[in-house]
């Protein structure tokens, strides 16, 4: 060892040199301000492209604005991030994206990575595949999820995206048999939303959505593309299946116990039996980490505790329609591991309420969305707090019925007073980045300054959502909401767009993206559609 | 076997391989001339700051290492960093610009995130003009050029 130290510590010093060069050559290509105070290390990082880069590709449109008039090395910077997704709102302005966008677009065609036309009309399709460009060659995503087009357009925006990772195709079904083709031909792509059967399906994908929008695909065609599906992409790792028929228990349970390695399956409105989870999950769903059974009618509560019980590794569990779904006979542990968490459309039990207060402490996401809550659970002003207080990101209360009648307190004083309690409750929830309040009957006792005032601590709140109240929002509550949380980023309610406040907010908190509740919000969409999330 | 680095005013820090090879750069040289027990010169950090990291590759030992699938989505956030991580930079301004210098030289790529998370957090919600007093720019722009930017940037405006 000793004898092989100097040459050790020599190779070392060349090779320290040679990239003490290559750093020393970045330092000089950025041009540090002459009068800055320089720091000691006489390098100002926020100078050096390289970590500008890194800096920038965690800012939104809105702010690369602004970035780009700080100095001329952030602009050479920024101007190329501006350019990563320029349609992120389509459905927001096509006329916007024909004049203002399109024009300028063939300049800074290397920087664009995203093609966001979910929603897109017609004549906003056709002008972007028509563009007279040969190839848009850094574009890895290409969102066309309920957007207007036919066979043709598609065909040129994918001879024109070849290096696509993620494609959103879903609701544009009919696709004809060059269409097909082309996407077979996309061989980078990793995730895919789909409604068609595409029989040879690229290889190397991970995930997949897949439905058929019309319902008119029998089982044995579904279980043939399934089947197809398996055979074509080793690599699967989240299954997100829609509105499919399942019901011949035999083929999907051999389908389950086949790809035992599954890490995500979504089996939303699909036809099947529950039995066929029940009996699968120790075999089959073993490294489940997420399990959404949503809006899936028979599948039961036992259903669900079975798989919870047989399937170690799950954190996301989404689930509806199971009456006399008893989350307090399931094991501490199992609730401790859970990370995300969306129940709706049945009646919680109070000790189902009691059991996610008290033992979910890894919840990141909790939704309650058309459901029937015992208030008084959630209202109780207890001497410890909910074992989510420190981890819990994301709150969504949409349409949360109280479930406290043939209870002796239920009169409406006591829901008043279980309102204001559940808001006391919530300020214990300081990680909070997301809430929504809507619809709800918390909301419909409480006025809107009785409603925010004990939220004043949540500083790190960067989205709220709030409609349906007691009462509209006056100005001055909508001042105090951007006072009071800082970090806001996305406000969505009825009266921020209204012209007087919209302006105010636009010249005073420009970094504030202001949004109408439209059906998206509606339905309870915390999400976009391509979002694989959870 | 333990690893010495020895950082630009000669303080040595003796840390397990498993840490130190947080760094990418430090990992490769360890392959490319093998295991001694020379220390490693690191002429880019101070003490001060290899302390800092040595506490967060300490912290993050048993870290997966990142895949692809994170990167999948242009629309990165920034509202993601751990509360460990957080706190670790709550430090002053000066010693996160000397920590994203220093994961940016070694290649501690989860560090050099968390320290653009950070600097991009404090940009958001500011003007170019409070930006620039922050970090301490130089608006080198004419009017003329200002103006030029403010009509391109027209087409990413709110709408």
């Amino acid at each position: 060892m000793s004898t092989n130290a100097p040459q050790g510590i020599q190779q070392l010093q060349s090779y320290f040199h040679r990239r003490i060069r290559s750093f020393v050559r970045t330092v000089s290509i950025a041009s540090v301000p002459e009068n800055a105070t320089l720091w000691r290390s006489e390098v100002n990082p926020l100078m050096l492209p390289e970590i500008l880069h890194g800096v920038f590709s965690f800012l939104s449109t809105k702010t690369l604005v602004r970035v780009n008039l700080v100095c001329k090395t952030w602009h050479a910077q920024a101007s190329g991030h501006l350019w990563r997704d320029p349609f992120f709102r389509p459905y927001s302005d096509g006329d916007h994206i024909k004049k203002r966008v399109l024009p300028f677009i063939k300049d800074h065609l290397g920087h664009v990575q995203s093609l966001n036309l979910a929603y897109a009309r017609w004549d906003v399709m056709e002008a972007v595949a028509r563009l007279p460009v040969a190839e848009f060659p850094a574009v890895t995503r290409l969102d066309l999820f309920c957007a207007t087009l036919d066979d043709d357009l598609l065909i040129m925006l994918l001879a024109k995206t070849p290096h696509l990772r993620v494609l959103d195709l879903k609701q544009s079904d009919c696709l004809s048999e060059t269409c097909i083709q082309q996407i077979q031909r996309l061989t980078h792509l990793e995730t895919l939303s789909i409604d068609v059967d595409l029989r040879v399906w690229p290889s190397k994908i991970k995930r997949l959505k897949w439905c058929h929008a019309s319902g008119t695909s029998t089982e044995e065609q579904v279980q043939a593309t399934l089947q197809g599906i398996l055979r074509c992409c080793p690599l699967l790792d989240e299954l997100v299946l829609q509105e499919l028929q399942l019901k011949s228990t035999s083929w999907f349970e051999q389908l389950l116990v086949q790809k035992s390695n599954l890490r995500r399956l979504s089996l939303f409105a699909c036809e099947l039996d529950g039995q066929v989870l029940h009996r699968v999950a120790p075999t089959g769903l073993q490294y489940l980490t997420r399990f959404d059974v949503s809006m899936c009618d028979h599948v039961r509560a036992k259903d669900v505790m079975a798989v919870l019980d047989a399937c170690p590794h799950i954190t996301s569990l989404f689930v509806s329609l199971v009456e006399g779904l008893e989350l307090d006979k399931v094991s501490p542990q199992v609730l401790g591991r859970l990370e995300v968490l969306r129940l709706s459309l049945f009646d919680l039990s109070v000790a189902s309420m009691h059991a996610i207060l008290d033992d979910c402490w890894s919840l990141r996401r909790l939704h309650l969305n058309d459901l029937s809550v015992a208030m008084r659970a959630l209202g109780e002003i207890k001497p410890f707090s909910w074992a989510f207080a420190e981890t819990l990101q994301e709150l969504s209360i949409q349409k949360v019925r109280s479930g406290d009648q043939g209870s002796s307190s239920s009169s409406s004083e006591n829901t008043e007073r279980f309102s204001r309690g559940i808001l006391q409750n919530l300020s214990q929830l300081t990680h909070l980045h997301s809430l929504m309040i809507a619809d709800s009957d918390i909301v419909f006792k409480v006025n809107v300054s009785g409603l925010l005032a004990p939220m004043a601590n949540l500083k790190r709140l960067r989205q709220l959502v709030l409609f349906g109240l007691a009462n509209r929002l006056q100005f001055q509550e909508i001042q105090w909401i951007t006072d009071s949380y800082l970090a806001l980023e996305e406000l969505v309610c009825y009266e921020a767009t209204e012209i007087p406040i919209q302006s105010w907010l636009k010249l005073h908190h420009p970094e504030i993206v202001l949004s109408y509740p439209t059906n998206q919000w509606r339905t309870m969409q915390i999400k976009d559609p391509l979002s694989f999330e959870g | 076997m333990p690893i010495t680095l020895l950082s630009l005013d000669d303080v040595q820090f003796k840390v397990d391989k498993e840490v130190a090879e947080r760094s990418i750069l430090i990992k490769n040289m360890i392959e490319d001339v093998g295991e001694s027990d020379a220390p490693i010169p690191l002429p880019n950090v101070s003490s001060s700051v290899l302390k800092k990291v040595i506490e967060y590759c300490e912290h993050h030992r048993n870290d997966p290492v990142q895949t692809q699938d994170e990167t999948d989505d242009p629309r990165k956030r920034s509202n993601d960093i751990e509360e460990w991580d957080m706190k670790f930079m709550m430090v002053d301004q000066e010693m996160l610009f000397e920590i994203i210098l220093a994961a940016n030289y070694l290649d501690i790529k989860p560090l050099l995130d968390v320290g653009c998370k950070t600097v991009a957090n404090i940009i958001k919600g500011k003007t170019p003009e409070e930006i620039r007093k922050v970090f301490n720019i130089v608006n080198d722009f004419t009017p003329e050029e200002e103006a030029q930017i403010k009509k391109e940037n027209e087409w990413a405006e709110d709408r």
